[in-house]
């Protein structure tokens, strides 16, 4: 039987002590002598948001194919364990083996959003590992101390989190990891030292090694450029694609926990990237190019995943699952394969349309919850400003089908503090909320309503500049700026003529500015997050635990000013610090948009018609359809 | 060996109940009583089995548990009931099931209830427990006189927190008429066996189900108190 790292005692004193014991279904057990490279594959969160993840199970199943590897799953002790361990001085383990972090090869951390980094420091402080990377002797014989590696959307501006991390992997893992495990081995077998290692890793494509540069900063506090420490630094780093997603590793046998967490389903990836093109979203612009998965992986995935997890739901996911040009097919067969064994469908991020109503009544008996429209701005010019490409007209039209087909409960995602926006652009969140809970008087006759009022709630969040956007050049909102406007919402609200139909939630706004500076901030940053780390601060994205007055105290100490990073519209010439970093996607095409942006100009989807970002150097996807993308606008 | 029992459909013409019994040891143990039924139904999905499901707009697996085990306790035997239209055999359904299962459960039993038998939960009188003491928290007097005392007396009064009352205690707090939230009880009529192990650990066997159910840690607060401890 297998031994827990926790003795009996804490486990009991824990709350959920599920959550370290591992064990779980489908979950990868390896003898360690046959083994060459152990890899501690970590989400910086709790377990249950961790499990949840996508990413670590694709990467978990590729890199336990080998035979030679052996990749064990870490997450964040919560709270109550965290005072534990340090307070007995109990190593941070692996789920699987229940062995120390600090014994294994790799150290692979993924970073899915900016509030988790203090997590990171938590995970390497519990692990016994340096918290910097310069403390990390290079001269050491490989296996000493695991390399810390980092992922995910957030290592497309790895500098505020710079100093923490050996490398960071920039792009899709499918891609370049087996050349980076043969090259560790390689390294290893020759009796290779960390730095052998570092050296050699530089010139895999998507590895950056950030000990290998130093910033250079203006007069102005600006980032100027960086100077190359290392002989092998190279000048750029291109974003690693995956091309061929059919034949990809997928976990056909995911880990099946045994708590309930967040994402407690099958989840088919049904393509990767957007074609959409929303100036605010940086998932649309580092996925390009859209690529997606043929019927027949998908049809295949789904058999293999229900019959190896026994999970009794599936969900589509993708950034946009109308987008998928099969999406209709796809699901009437799910339903057909599916509805007399108990599974149910879900449909996530789909646009609300005849199409999807169909597929809705396929989908649902007659139970009807509330659906979900994101228009993400109230005025028309907003969100041709931020290329949302969808028309009042169309969520009206939408709404009155929904209403129509017996829905009354609707929800409106939007953000507020998009660049350039007005007081008449933040009350027509108002309006828009309200015109939606009219809309269903004059779709619904009365007779008809069976005395259920209407309701539509309404929510916002707060808008955060993100690099590799053609917002990246925008100024951020204040924090009182941003609570101005959510109360100007609120006080409309309650002065339109359906405000009893209509609710109003939104979001704290010390956190948008805290992730408002980690998303565009610089490598000083690290600093500050160093300091609010050593105050005690971890978990910041859980309002339980997030404490603004030690950031603020950190930033003071730091000597940094947040505003310098968040309020500032930058002028088109500035260097960015994650400018080396080349996603396909110029900066040219960023700028262009962000001009466009200015003039309230739409662009048009991929698929309509190409409008030269540069991702076609990738050579897959949708730019690859014959006359999809325009002349002169290939690599 | 356990009996083979033949189970077909076509003997039966209607939907089986099947009372299954598993056992739990090793790091398992920590997984909550909500968790294992969650764990149950997935298993079953994995094994193939011929589940009924309840009628309604989120059917679920027609499947009811006998008691709830502690977080942290293994055990030898629980129990479930669990319908299905259709299995060869209960040699099938437990080789189908041990088939996908988790490192430290097994399923070591299953049998076709007649008709007209009580569900799992209402089928349980009395549960058997082993109690080892961890290293450096033994007892420090002699368990065995104790228990022998214990055996020889003729009643032992304690005090069990009555959780209904405490229950109603909350949500009507400040009411005149509080149920008292502790009852007496004579702990002795619902032990029914108690002896010490050669390797020091204590077993017993005491009333349990949804009515009398006596947790071993009574008893054990009870030796330790019999002992002056």
């Amino acid at each position: 039987m297998r031994k827990t790292a926790l003795s009996d005692e804490i486990l009991l004193s824990v709350e959920h002590p599920e959550r370290y014991i591992g064990g779980e279904i489908n979950s990868v057990q390896k003898n360690k002598e046959d083994i060459a490279v152990r890899f501690a594959m970590c989400f910086p969160d709790v377990y249950e948001i961790g499990m949840s993840h996508l990413g670590i199970q694709i990467l978990y199943e590729m890199f336990n194919k080998r035979t030679d590897v052996w990749c064990e799953r870490v997450y964040s002790p919560w709270l109550d364990l965290d005072r534990i361990m340090r307070e007995k001085h109990i190593p941070l383990f692996a789920l699987e083996s229940q062995d120390p972090v600090r014994c294994f090869d790799f150290l692979g951390i993924t970073l899915q959003y900016e509030m988790c980094y203090t997590n990171v420091l938590q995970i390497l402080d519990l692990s016994d590992i340096p918290l910097k990377a310069s403390e990390r002797d290079p001269d050491a014989p490989l296996g000493e101390c695991p390399i810390v590696i980092g992922g995910g959307p957030c290592a497309y501006n790895p500098e505020p989190v710079a100093p923490f991390f050996d490398m960071f992997y920039i792009g899709e893992g499918e891609r370049r990891y087996d050349e980076l495990l043969e090259l560790y081995i390689s390294v290893k077998k020759q009796g290779g030292t960390r730095l052998d290692f570092l050296e050699g890793a530089a010139h895999i494509e998507g590895i950056y090694i950030p000990s290998f540069y130093k910033p250079v900063y203006n007069d102005d506090g600006t980032y100027a450029g960086r100077e190359k420490l290392d002989r092998y630094a190279p000048d750029r780093v291109v974003k690693a694609v995956c091309t061929g997603l059919d034949d990809a590793p997928y976990p056909l046998k995911p880990v099946v926990p045994f708590i309930k967490v967040t994402q407690d389903r099958v989840v088919l990836e049904i393509q990767r990237g957007c074609i959409r093109g929303c100036r605010f979203c940086q998932a649309g612009m580092i996925y390009r190019p859209v690529r997606e998965k043929s019927l027949d992986t998908l049809k295949g995935y789904a058999k293999a995943m229900v019959e190896a997890t026994g999970d009794d739901e599936i969900s589509l996911s993708s950034l946009s699952s109308s987008d998928y040009s099969k999406i209709a097919e796809l699901v009437k067969w799910l339903v057909e394969t599916y509805k007399d064994k108990f599974i149910n469908i879900s449909l996530p991020s789909l646009r609300i349309d005849h199409v999807f109503l169909e597929m809705m009544e396929t989908v649902q008996d007659s139970k009807k919850g509330s659906l979900t429209f994101a228009p993400e701005a109230g005025s028309q010019r907003m969100r041709d400003v931020i290329n949302k490409g969808i028309t009042e007209e169309d969520i009206m039209q939408g709404s009155a089908i929904c209403f129509t087909a017996g829905y009354s409960k609707v929800k409106l995602y939007f953000m507020l503090g998009l660049p350039g926006e007005t007081d008449e652009d933040v009350t027509a969140i108002a309006h828009l909320a309200n015109g939606v809970a009219m809309n269903y008087f004059d779709t619904v006759p009365k007779e008809e309503r069976k005395g259920i009022r209407v309701q539509v709630t309404s929510s916002t969040s707060f808008f955060v500049p993100k690099p590799f956007t053609p917002f990246q050049w925008s100024a951020m909102d204040t924090p009182d700026e941003f609570l101005r406007k959510a109360h100007l919402v609120n006080e409309t609200m309650e002065n339109e003529p359906n405000h009893k139909s209509l609710k109003y939630q939104y979001h704290e706004s010390d956190l948008s500015k805290l992730e408002g500076v980690f998303a565009r901030g610089d490598r000083r940053v690290a600093e500050v997050i160093l300091t609010a780390y050593g105050k005690g601060c971890m978990y910041d994205s859980w309002t339980e635990s997030f404490d603004s007055v030690k950031w603020d105290e950190a930033f003071r100490e730091c000597g940094l000013d947040a505003g310098f990073y968040t309020l500032r519209e930058r002028p088109l010439d500035e260097s960015f610090p994650w400018d080396f970093i080349d996603i396909g996607v110029t900066k040219d095409f960023l700028e262009k948009e962000y001009l466009r942006s200015k003039e309230a100009l739409i662009t048009p989807n991929c698929r309509d018609k190409c409008s030269g970002c540069g991702a076609a150097r990738f050579g897959t996807g949708i730019c690859t359809v014959p006359g999809k993308v325009s002349e002169g606008y290939e690599a | 060996m356990a009996p083979e029992y033949v189970l077909c459909r076509e003997r039966y013409l209607k939907d089986m109940r099947l009372r299954i019994r598993f056992s739990k040891h090793g790091p398992v143990r920590y997984i909550g009583h909500l968790d294992i039924q969650r764990y149950f139904q997935r298993l079953n999905r994995r094994s193939g089995l011929k589940v009924v499901y309840s009628e309604g707009f989120s059917p679920h697996q027609r499947m009811s548990f006998a008691m709830p085990l502690s977080v942290g306790c293994e055990s030898d035997a629980e129990y479930f009931d669990l319908e299905v239209s259709e299995a060869a055999s209960s040699g099938a359904v437990i080789n189908a099931m041990n088939s996908h299962q988790a490192e430290g459960i097994l399923v070591t039993g299953c049998v076709l209830l007649p008709d007209n038998a009580q569900n799992a939960m209402a089928s349980v009188r009395a549960a058997d427990y082993t109690v080892s003491f961890r290293t450096g928290y033994e007892p420090g007097f002699d368990m065995e006189a104790v228990v022998a005392a214990f055996n020889a007396s003729d009643s032992y009064i304690i005090l069990k927190e009555n959780k209904k009352a405490a229950k109603k205690k909350r949500s009507f707090r400040g009411s005149d008429t509080e149920p008292p939230a502790f009852k007496e009880l004579d702990l002795k009529k619902y032990v029914y066996g108690l002896c010490t192990k050669e390797d020091n650990t204590v077993f017993m066997r005491v009333s349990a189900g949804s009515a009398d159910n006596i947790k071993p840690e009574l008893v054990i607060k009870a030796l330790y108190e019999k002992a002056g401890k």
